[in-house]
């Protein structure tokens, strides 16, 4: 294939130890962990809404939604605000230091991981090194509104 | 060259002209023989067919300009008008309005349009009008019968001409020239005529067209207008100066009837010019002098700077609120001058900006009287529409969302409520029904109103239907008010209409209209009376964006409260407590209102000991908040104040979560949530509806 060699930039984050990637194109900022307004009624891997420099965003515990447990909020949490179809979203995770390059032609399809979030959720997996695997999350399937609405009547 | 950039200003002027034409098209079909509302609907055309010409939109300029034959053959009386006719026109403005938007969109103004084009010529066939003469000049269509009759049917921009001409002490000639008849260059001798008249005068106007002399299109006769100052006798002597002429005659024109009163325009000094080419030009410029002079001058701003402006205010609004906090906490008496000083001019500021945003109500009514025209057709009713208070202004984001909410109560009352001619005779009324749309301000709100004199809505009728569709037990029916069985049309899944007509049973209904007007925080009320009508009332905010607000405090959390859904605050040790089904409640205006403990409501969490100074202030403030004439009472710890509070969206990701109607900064930065009162009635409701079952 011709896009073999192409390139494609991710940034990275870490949760349990684990690192997951998404494409640059779909990150807005890396903010730092401001007041978390909580939201009622919300589906529960909703943390809250926060104000992003006058925008209202919500805020999406990526641990929670991918049923791995709850995050905790440390110095080191941050928040990738995503925009995927025109909604600005805010993801929270464990850290976020990197920008890595990948070549596409390394992505492999996701297997299914025991323990992490199912092969939906997932664009494929990459080796980034020794015994390190990067997982690239399809942000789509990650902030499904139908999925979302789902979720929220078999909690509410 | 390149014309993408005007590509808005033409949609927009179009828009403009297209709606223009829908308003006046309506009007013509009672109002046939004015020729003033005739020649405005034909400039519209006129103007169409040149900007989308010049922007290469070569549909729309055809079919604009087979339209604008018909408007001529209307404008020189050769046709009347008639419903099919009206019918034929309004599908030409559908495509129109079509090819508006997909240049919008896409670029392109394709579309298939054969079949009304079609329609379109038939109609000026019937006529005399020759389309492609009529579309070069206007004052072609007179024909040339009638100066076999030796007068000169006047276009009315001759006898615009005619009596400013007049005004200037100029007299004006009709002069009929008949040639010779073994007259062979005939055109080079009309042009000798024009010539010779031009020497002592000017022609206003030319039996037949300028054009038509050139094609020497005429048998031996001629006819001209001239304006000038010498006398008949040297009109004559000058004409006759020219030779194989058989006879001249030369009638002065004294009063021109229906004398249009003008101010002086540009025209009347084109007189004195010399060049005939000029006069084909002209109608135009007459044309624009006859519109109205509008009074305040304007500038077309694009909506995203509005909106960019909006949004730095609303930072400004935040930044103010933080401002009075501090000055709250220092003891300066200079701060809080300047603060209360930057409070006032920003008070003045919002409402301008607010302003900038507001469009008369007009835009939405505007599309409904055609909708009603052709749906009374449809249904075979008989109806009058009436519009009131279109001049309205309403918020921007409002009036867009506004359109599809009015038009399915508008076609609920056509279909439903208005009765056929027949029945309206049986049961002794006016055979045709009225429907009337009205928008008026009371205090910080709009109100539109949808009204008709109709069938009423029948209380047992939708009762029975709600109980059918499990919308209402029966037991709870029983005790529902008229009004509130009104409003289970709003209820999703009904539908009233025995059979499923196009009109108002297309799937989305009275369901759709509800929730619309909600998101936009409105409200929507039935009335109705048997056998006299049914109105529903639709009350909307002024703004959406910036809201007075009463901000409470639950433990940690800070929520805010719309100031229209409160009713009245107190301290809960003042009021009487009742316990009815294991639900607290207190008396209010003879009213048994529900208490909602907000810590329950929002669900947060108590880390408070029981007992302790805290645990005595938890729900010790009382805020009544209303829906219509509902009532809950709401419990919070503490009362935090009124402040302005500008509104956020939630976002579309949280679109499902209800409760809440958006948020907004507080003057510390942090997010407080706007507390959707509606919401929580609807839940009380909703308990009480599920405890009688």
């Amino acid at each position: 294939m011709a896009d073999q060699d192409e390139i494609m930039k991710v940034i990275l984050f870490e949760m349990n130890a684990e690192t997951y990637g998404v494409p640059v194109e779909q990150v807005l900022s890396i903010e730092k962990v401001d007041t978390i307004t909580r939201l009622p009624n919300a589906a529960s891997f909703i943390e809250g809404v926060m104000n992003l420099r006058g925008l209202i965003i919500p805020i999406v515990d990526v641990r929670r939604r991918f049923q791995m447990g709850e995050s905790e909020v440390t110095k080191e949490s941050r928040i990738i605000v995503v925009d995927v179809e025109e909604m600005k979203v805010g993801l929270l995770v464990d850290t976020s230091k990197e920008v890595l390059d990948i070549e596409k032609g390394k992505i492999e399809k996701a297997p299914e991981i025991i323990g992490g979030p199912s092969a939906t959720y997932l664009n494929g997996v990459a080796q980034i090194g020794e015994n390190k695997l990067l997982l690239l999350l399809n942000l789509d399937q990650v902030l499904n509104r139908d999925d979302v609405a789902a979720l929220q009547k078999i909690e509410g | 060259m390149d014309m993408s950039q005007y590509l808005g200003v033409f949609l927009d002027e179009a828009r403009e002209h297209l709606q223009n034409l829908n308003d006046k098209l309506m009007t013509l079909e009672q109002n046939a023989d004015d020729p003033e509302l005739i020649n405005s609907i034909f400039r519209s055309a006129h103007t169409l067919k040149g900007s989308s010409g010049q922007m290469g939109f070569q549909n729309m300029m055809e079919l604009t300009h087979i339209m604008e034959n018909v408007f001529d053959a209307l404008r020189h009386q050769s046709i009347r008008v008639n419903s099919e006719m009206i019918d034929v026109l309004f599908e030409g403005m559908d495509h129109l309005e079509a090819m508006a938007d997909s240049i919008e969109q896409s670029g392109s103004d394709a579309c298939d349009v054969a079949a009304t084009v079609q329609k379109l010529q038939a109609i000026t066939s019937g006529g005399q009008t020759n389309s492609k003469q009529a579309e070069k000049k206007t004052e072609t269509s007179s024909s040339n019968a009638s100066i076999h009759g030796e007068t000169i049917n006047l276009t009315d921009y001759e006898k615009e001409v005619i009596s400013q001409v007049q005004e200037q002490k100029m007299q004006v000639f009709e002069t009929v020239v008949v040639l010779n008849k073994d007259c062979v260059l005939k055109a080079a001798r009309a042009l000798m005529i024009s010539n010779a008249i031009e020497e002592i005068g000017t022609i206003i106007g030319t039996r037949p067209s300028t054009e038509e002399i050139e094609k020497e299109a005429f048998d031996q006769q001629l006819g001209f207008l001239i304006a000038t100052d010498t006398e008949e006798q040297q009109v004559l002597e000058k004409i006759n100066g020219v030779s194989e002429i058989a006879k001249v005659t030369v009638t002065p024109i004294t009063t021109v009837e229906e004398k249009q009163p003008v101010e002086q325009s540009p025209l009347a000094q084109e007189i004195g010019s010399k060049k005939q080419e000029k006069q084909a030009k002209a109608p135009n410029k007459s044309a624009s002098a006859h519109q109205p002079v509008a009074v305040a001058k304007t500038i077309r701003v694009n909506l995203d700077r509005i909106d960019q402006l909006l949004n730095l205010f609303e930072e400004l609004i935040i930044d103010r609120g933080r401002l009075e906090k501090i000055a709250s906490e220092i003891d300066s008496g200079d701060l809080k001058d300047t603060v209360g000083t930057i409070k006032r001019v920003s008070n003045q500021l919002q409402e301008t900006i607010l302003n900038l945003r507001m469009e008369p109500i007009e835009q939405v009514f505007n599309r409904f009287p055609r909708m009603v025209r052709s749906l009374s057709k449809e249904l075979n009713k008989n109806v009058n529409f009436v519009i009131k208070g279109a001049e309205t202004e309403l918020d921007r984001t409002v009036i867009e969302e506004l359109g599809d909410p009015l038009m399915h109560m508008i076609r609920n009352s056509m279909d439903h409520g208005i009765e056929t001619p027949e029945i309206r005779i049986e049961k002794g009324k006016d055979p045709q029904g009225t429907l009337s749309l009205s928008a008026f301000y009371s205090g910080n709100h709009v109100f539109v109103e949808i009204e008709d004199d109709g069938a009423g809505i029948n209380r047992e009728k939708v009762l029975s239907k709600a109980i059918e569709k499990n919308v209402v037990t029966k037991e709870a029916a029983k005790k529902l008010t008229d009004k509130d069985v009104y409003h289970l049309l709003f209820a999703s899944g009904f539908s009233t209409a025995d059979k499923i007509s196009d009109i108002s049973g297309r799937g989305v209904g009275l369901d759709v209209v509800e929730s619309k007007i909600h998101s936009l925080s409105g409200t929507v009320e039935v009335d109705s009376a048997p056998g006299i009508g049914s109105k529903f009332t639709v009350k909307l905010p002024l703004t959406l964006s910036i809201i007075n607000a009463l901000l409470v405090q639950c433990h940690e959390e800070i929520y805010a409260i719309p100031i229209s859904s409160i009713a009245e605050t107190a301290l809960k040790r003042n009021i009487e407590m009742l316990t009815i089904h294991d639900q607290d409640v207190m008396e209010y205006h003879e009213q048994i209102v529900p208490i909602v403990n907000l810590d329950e409501y929002l669900s947060i969490r108590s880390e408070v000991k029981e007992g302790s100074q805290e645990d005595n202030q938890r729900g010790s403030s009382v805020v009544m908040v209303h829906h219509g004439n509902k009532h809950v009472a709401l419990t919070a710890d503490k009362l935090l104040g009124y402040q302005d509070i500008v509104v956020k969206p939630l976002g579309k990701y949280l679109k499902n979560v209800s409760g809440f109607s958006g948020a907004t900064i507080l003057g510390d930065g942090k997010v407080a949530l706007i507390i959707d009162c509606q919401a929580i009635i609807a839940k009380q409701k909703k308990k009480y509806l599920k405890e009688q079952a």
